[in-house]
């Protein structure tokens, strides 16, 4: 481990970082504890959002359930 | 900072990042730089396509409540009652006298079973109290009479004289002031006119030479076996009657497959009464209806 182990790990926080929306530009001048902590808050922020897309699409099938099925009435 | 405390920080930043992506710290620990680069950012490909499809759904939820949202608003109906007279058959040579607030429609029997009643054989201006009707249009009562099938006429008064009522099962008022009958009742009648239009029923026209109804109990209308609650399957349809006097109806092929399976009950082709108003099967076993009760904001999706 060396250089090049820590130039892949910087150059894949910054893959992941802009995947999550953060601006390479901005990251590209973060020392790494400050890059490290951008990308897991944002991360973070994301999963956080995913959880409530998952419950509100489990609460939306558990209606659509409630309402019955795919057809209901005419 | 040495290169030493960079891949430190760099690595337990991505540990980090593999842990909260769901992938273990053994799996994390045990993988070189590249395997765990690699690993991490194919979790974050599946997240972020996930993320991606929830947004996505969650977009079109809303764009379907803003749509619900934005369309008729419903209010609790003011009226009730109903008198229909039934006609026999309209032809050319009779007059019809016509009584106070009576209207008159033809019936209809459609190819999927549910029948419907027209009053557009009436002039507009022959659509009032007290009205009689000198020898309908003839060449399009002719063509109306062609397409119908002896189910006769009916003579239809609204009363929208008493006081509020509060909600009569399958009925509700939009925001023009009509009152909608919803399901295999539907309609419209108008608040001025006492007009009834594009009214349809399962078999809601059998009704004899002269029959009183009470629209706040609209299955009083319709002939049929009651359902109580319970699982009823058909070849095309699951129907369910809950405790609390709900009515589903789904068309989830697994779902129709496992109560044919089980002991859920067959429901005969013909017409239903259930606690939100009766159900049709036709002989496909396609199942049309129930009412939704009065009020009730799926009421909506019953209104034609």
């Amino acid at each position: 481990m060396g250089l090049n182990d820590s130039h892949r790990y910087r150059y894949s926080l910054i893959t992941i970082g802009k995947d999550l929306s953060l601006e390479v530009g901005a990251m590209a001048n973060m020392i790494p504890r400050e890059l490290v902590e951008a990308v897991e808050n944002a991360l973070f922020a994301k999963l956080d959002r995913l959880e409530v897309l998952e419950a509100n699409e489990a609460k939306a099938v558990a209606v659509l359930e409630e309402l019955g099925g795919d057809d209901v009435g005419r | 900072m040495s290169v030493v405390e960079m891949l430190k920080t760099y690595q337990e930043g991505m540990i980090w990042i593999g842990l909260m992506l769901g992938l273990t710290e053994r799996q994390l620990l045990m993988m070189s730089t590249v395997e765990m680069v690699a690993a991490i950012r194919e979790t974050m490909g599946e997240h972020m396509d996930r993320f991606g499809q929830l947004e996505a759904n969650e977009q079109r939820a809303l764009a379907l409540l803003d749509a619900f949202e934005s369309g008729p608003q419903l209010a609790p109906l003011q009226i009730i009652t109903q008198t229909v007279r039934r006609v026999p058959k309209l032809d050319s040579s009779h007059d019809y006298e016509l009584g106070e607030n009576e209207v008159l429609g033809m019936v209809f029997d459609h190819d999927d079973g549910t029948v419907s009643l027209n009053i557009s054989i009436i002039p507009d201006e022959a659509v009032s109290g007290n009205t009689k009707i000198e020898k309908a249009p003839e060449s399009y009562l002719e063509r109306q009479i062609r397409i119908q099938s002896e189910r006769g006429l009916l003579v239809i008064a609204v009363d929208h004289a008493g006081e509020p009522e509060g909600l009569a099962p399958g009925m509700y008022q939009d925001t023009e002031g009509n009152i909608v009958i919803s399901g295999m009742m539907g309609g419209t009648i108008s608040p001025s006119s006492g007009a009834l239009t594009s009214v349809c029923s399962a078999d809601g026209c059998d009704l004899g030479s002269t029959d009183t109804l009470s629209v706040g109990a609209p299955q009083t209308w319709v002939p049929g076996s009651e359902l109580g609650v319970d699982t009823w399957v058909t070849p095309r349809s699951l129907v369910r009657v809950h405790e609390d006097g709900r009515v589903t109806v789904s068309v989830d092929r697994d779902r129709i497959k496992d109560a044919w399976n089980s002991d859920a009950r067959m429901l005969e082709t013909g017409t239903h009464m259930t606690p939100q108003g009766p159900v049709f099967v036709d002989g496909s076993g396609a199942v049309t209806g129930p009412l939704a009760p009065l009020g009730h904001e799926h009421t909506r999706e019953t209104r034609r």
